[in-house]
């Protein structure tokens, strides 16, 4: 027979590894944001997107996962981390999204569970989230977490 | 509120592409759903998930990505909905504790949709640790949702684009692309991918999809005063990616992509916006794989058909195919060898909606010719995107009909005698309904008849019917029935009976050259074995398909007995309760239907009637193209009275002369039963017209009768139509209770060229309750492609289910299909004593007093002559015994 088809590659399991996945949960209180608790899941990390935001050149909130020497190895963007806003959907087909102060929020980042990441940092514009416009100046760290131990752990 | 109003039901992976560590995984929670409205969250997330999956890029990626549905009941339906924008406000206590007009900061906004977050996410976590994005559907048709770190929508026809915009935020990191005043806008360039303020074409970070000829900034604000966008002189094309003022919150100096997308008016993603995230799943989609399942085809052992007309039989090369993308696989030569392609010569597939496997089928077709023919041949197969080739090799050959050899193990108790129910006695029941059976086997096939009381005879070896009608074997059967062998005197010993039927069928399999292709038996008892051997110690060696008819009242039958015997041997038991004046031909109807069995017959319609002095009843019945032969038969006691023709879909009228030589068909006519036995088409010059459609049979009282018919002023009939076909349709009840309130479950079947049927179809059951109440189920498919439903038994007696199937094959043509079945409950069921059956000790005594014999037509004189009307004392003692046992 001329079959070339080839079964044995049929079979074989996905090659591809399943690293592992941090989920790391944040809570944002009074301005201040807390690691709350995190997960190491054998499943696959949604992948970077884009180039790595520059501090003060980028607007918006991403995380950044750095190694011992404080380079970043994997950023990961963060759409309304604070829950400043909210988006509200009409009927008649419009979007909008309204501004607001709020007391506390809770948001979950996927990190890639690297052995070399010593630590994770969140970089954005303001935890204020009245002041994020056009007029105010650039992106800096706003908070800083070692890389939690353990499988699984929690603050609360 | 909350979690205390309701709780969690489990989850169900409703689309399975693969391992969830290697597939991005989401959850989708219900709100506001009592657990009588699951049904209702099931569809609900089917419809989100049709609209998830036809929006593109996600349609290509749709391989990549696992759905857990989690079924969460709420103790109220609905959702909160304060009625912040007017209306009345009302509260539901659910689950997730969804509500309309959150406020946020200070202010209520109507269609801002939002659940108990954490509650989700912790819910999420552990009903799926491996969830990459959630998404909490709420009950509720008002429009709503919301992002954030989980979805929400509600069940509004428009809302499930809600939830797909917020994914969009949520697991893609995409921004809106919708302007507005500023706030909100970031001061220097936006880390997300979609959005800029970056017009320039050698920086931008979208640039490689920017045409050299596409202005830069491609669109201005016209609303915008306080912009630098410079309006480009030659507007850029439909379609072209560039820079499109009004984005992230403000209309001036921020850019789009397009001037639609999903992310600022739920249009199709823009190029920008579907790489994204085509780019975040493409780490989950499976690697592409193509395995032939099929090497080779072999239509091994077709039957050769009737009237020489072949039997088609249909097989598939299969291939399994893990793809993303859609495949083409196309015959690019042969069949050789006469095989034909009926689906034609390719096929094209894409992943499975919900498995992780595809299977892609080409299908090959061979008909049978004459018994000893072989034939073979190969055929070659490409797909057209990976340029893989395969051979496969066809076999096939053609043997000869199968042939059945049947026993009757009848039973000729002394209770036999009694009244069937409509003043005529069950052993008359018997000869007529045993008569017509054997009139209509087919030539080729083996009649043998045992007869049981309190021991059993073999009363007729297996022998070959011969022709029909006049056939030696048929008619010797006939003899015996119609004669003084099975009158009614004794005992039951239901056991002897089978182990005499298995003796003779296995040593008419021993002395047979060649052997039968099949061997049944048909047991009638109308009683309680309550003679040894019981009938679980012979069961096991059994190796006939077993068939029992019940004869009358389920109280008065082992039925948990008889129905171990034959669901353990491919048949099943029929029970028919007393017989009504309306239904007098049910056991001749049960018995044809156990003869379809044991001829692999389908019945296609089985109407009755009663036809009066100058009436013509047309009865329509449908073919299908995959049907190659039919017996069109008329159960009636008086067959010959009546006038009967079949009206072909082309208006041909086939009739008793027409064939054999003129037409492929074949009159006989019997004692009970008169029947058309026909190879398709009919009139094989009027090949399209006398094959597949709607036939009629048209009966008519006939004028002139034959000599010796006396003529009636009513003729009950039964019209039976039996084809032979390549659409098979089995029907099985399985009960393992039989006390009233015990569960019976249908399964039904069906199977088009030996292959799952391809066209649509609806099987349902027609109940008739003890007491003539009727009532209708459905059977729903299950995954496994069988139709199955369960029905609750709630009142003693006998249940007849009418399990019938209605739908369309591959080319589109109707057919039907029917089988009865039938169940039984009674208090006790489980617990039945066949030394002990239930009743009064007078029923008892009088039953006893029968089958002993004692009643001599002496006795009945003496008692006469004392001034005592025996028979029809005895005659109300049976009533009264057989309401009794109808009563439960
Ligand atoms: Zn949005
Ligand atoms: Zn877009």
């Amino acid at each position: 027979m001329s079959n070339i088809d080839q079964p044995d590659q049929a079979k074989r399991p996905d090659v591809r590894q399943s690293p592992k996945t941090l989920r790391l949960t944040f809570r944002v209180a009074d301005g201040t944001v807390q690691l709350i608790s995190h997960e190491r899941l054998q499943m696959i990390c949604p992948p970077s997107i884009g180039e790595l935001p520059q501090a003060r050149k980028h607007g918006g909130f991403w995380m950044e996962l750095r190694d011992k020497s404080d380079h970043v190895i994997f950023h990961r963007l963060i759409h309304s981390p604070l829950a400043g806003s909210v988006e509200v959907h009409s009927p008649d087909g419009r979007i909008r999204r309204e501004f607001g102060d709020v007391k506390e929020s809770i948001f979950e980042v996927l990190l890639p569970d690297k052995p070399d990441a010593a630590s994770v940092t969140l970089m954005g514009e303001s935890l204020d989230v009245t002041k994020v416009s056009a007029l105010q100046a650039g992106s800096a760290e706003l908070a800083r977490f070692d890389i939690p131990r353990g499988e699984r752990g929690s603050t609360q | 509120m909350s979690a205390s109003d309701g709780y969690v039901v489990g989850t169900t992976k409703v689309v399975d592409h693969g391992p969830d560590s290697a597939r991005w995984n989401l959850v989708i929670l219900g709100d506001g759903y009592r657990a009588s409205e699951l049904p209702q969250y099931h569809a609900d997330v089917q419809n989100f998930l049709v609209t998830l999956r036809t929006t593109p890029p996600l349609d290509e990626a749709f391989c990549g990505i696992n759905v857990h549905r989690v079924d969460v009941v709420s103790t109220d339906s609905g959702a909160d909905d304060p009625g912040c924008a007017g209306g009345t406000p009302t509260t539901a206590n659910t689950y997730f504790d969804a509500t309309f007009c959150t406020d946020f900061a200070g202010t209520p906004l109507d269609r801002l949709l939002t659940v108990n977050t954490a509650l989700a996410l912790s819910v999420a976590s552990a009903q799926v640790p491996l969830r990459h994005q959630v998404l909490c559907i709420v009950n509720s048709s008002k429009y709503g949702g919301s992002g954030g770190t989980i979805a929400t929508c509600s069940t509004n026809a428009l809302a499930s684009q809600i939830a797909i915009h917020e994914i969009g935020h949520s697991a893609f990191g995409l921004a809106d692309e919708y302007g507005g005043n500023g706030v909100g806008t970031p001061a220097g360039e936006p880390s997300q991918p979609n959005v800029t303020r970056d017009t320039n074409r050698a920086t931008n970070k979208w640039r490689t999809l920017i045409a050299d000829t596409t202005p830069m900034p491609s669109q201005c604000d016209p609303g915008c005063t306080a912009s630098t966008c410079i309006p480009p002189a030659t507007l850029p094309a439909a379609g072209a990616v560039g820079t499109y003022e009004g984005a992230i919150y403000s209309d001036c100096n921020t850019y789009r992509p397009l001037p639609s997308c999903y992310m600022r008016d739920y249009a199709p993603f823009c190029p920008v916006c579907a790489g994204v995230i085509r780019q975040t799943l493409q780490p989950f989609l499976p690697a592409e794989s193509i395995n032939l399942i099929t090497p080779s085809i072999d239509f091994r052992d077709v039957p050769a058909g009737m009237g020489g007309v072949g039997i088609t039989t249909h097989r598939a090369i299969v291939w399994e195919v893990v793809v993303c993308r859609s495949l083409t696989f196309e015959i690019i030569a042969g069949p050789t060898g006469g095989f034909d392609t009926p689906d034609g010569t390719s096929i094209t597939v894409t992943s499975d909606p919900i498995l992780p496997v595809t299977q892609a089928r080409i299908w090959l077709a061979y008909t049978s010719t004459n018994p000893g023919d072989s034939a073979s041949g190969d055929v070659t197969v490409r797909c057209a995107e990976t340029d893989q080739t395969w051979t496969i090799n066809i076999l096939a050959n053609t043997i000869a009909r199968p042939r059945a050899a049947v026993a009757l193990v009848l039973d000729r108790s002394g209770s036999m005698d009694d009244d069937a129910g409509d003043a005529v006695t069950k052993v008359q029941k018997l000869r007529e309904a045993a008569n017509a059976f054997i009139s209509i086997m087919q030539p080729g096939d083996g009649i043998g008849l045992v007869r049981f009381n309190e021991a059993a005879q073999r009363l007729m070896e297996i022998q070959d019917v011969g022709a029909a009608p006049g056939g030696a074997g048929r008619t010797t059967a006939i003899g015996h029935i119609s004669g003084s062998d099975i009158d009614p005197a004794g005992a039951t010993s239901i056991g002897d009976g089978v182990v005499k039927g298995k003796q003779m069928l296995d040593d008419a399999q021993a002395a047979a050259a060649p052997p039968y292709d099949v061997t049944a038996m048909v047991v009638l008892t109308d009683g309680m074995w309550n003679r040894p051997p019981p009938l679980a110690d012979i069961s096991g060696s059994i190796t006939a398909n077993t068939y029992a008819v019940g004869f009358g009242l389920p109280s008065n039958i082992s039925v948990p007995a008889l129905t171990t015997l034959c669901q353990g041997h491919n048949g099943y038991l029929l029970i028919t309760g007393a017989l009504s004046t309306d239904q007098p031909m049910r056991l001749g109807k049960y018995f044809l239907q156990i003869l379809a069995g044991v001829s692999n017959a389908q019945i296609a319609a089985d109407p009755r009637g009663v036809l009066g002095r100058n009436s013509e009843h047309r009865i329509p019945f449908w073919t299908c193209e995959a049907d190659y032969g039919m017996d069109l038969i008329v159960l009636s006691p008086a067959p010959q009275a009546i006038d009967c023709q079949l009206e072909a879909p082309d208006g041909s009228l086939i009739t008793p002369t027409s064939g054999p030589g003129g037409a492929n068909s074949e009159f006989v006519m019997s004692q009970y039963a008169s029947y058309y036995r026909c190879a398709l088409p009919v009139l094989p010059a009027q090949a399209a017209g006398t094959h597949a459609g709607l036939w009629h049979a048209v009966l008519k009282p006939l004028r002139a009768l034959p000599e010796g018919v006396a003529p009636r002023a009513v003729l009950p009939y039964e019209v039976v139509a039996h084809v032979y076909s390549s659409l098979t349709f089995s029907a099985y009840a399985t009960q393992t209770s039989f006390e009233i309130g015990a569960i019976i479950r249908l399964t039904a079947s069906l199977r088009e060229y030996e292959a799952p049927l391809r066209g649509h179809a609806d099987v349902w059951a027609e109940i008739m309750r003890p007491g003539g109440v009727t009532d209708v189920i459905a059977l729903s498919l299950d995954s496994g492609g069988q139709f199955v439903a369960a029905y609750q038994l709630q009142i003693p007696g006998v249940f007849s289910f009418r399990v019938r199937a209605r739908g369309e094959t591959m080319r589109g043509l109707l057919f039907e299909r029917e089988r009865t079945l039938t169940g039984v409950a009674t208090p006790g069921g489980d617990n039945w004593d066949p030394n002990h059956p239930k009743g009064s000790d007078l029923c008892d005594l009088l039953h006893c007093l029968r089958e002993r014999g004692v009643i001599s037509d002496e006795l009945t004189q003496r008692f006469k002559e004392m001034g005592v009307d025996l028979p029809t004392l005895l005659k109300c003692l049976g009533e009264r015994c057989r309401s009794r046992a109808g009563d439960g």
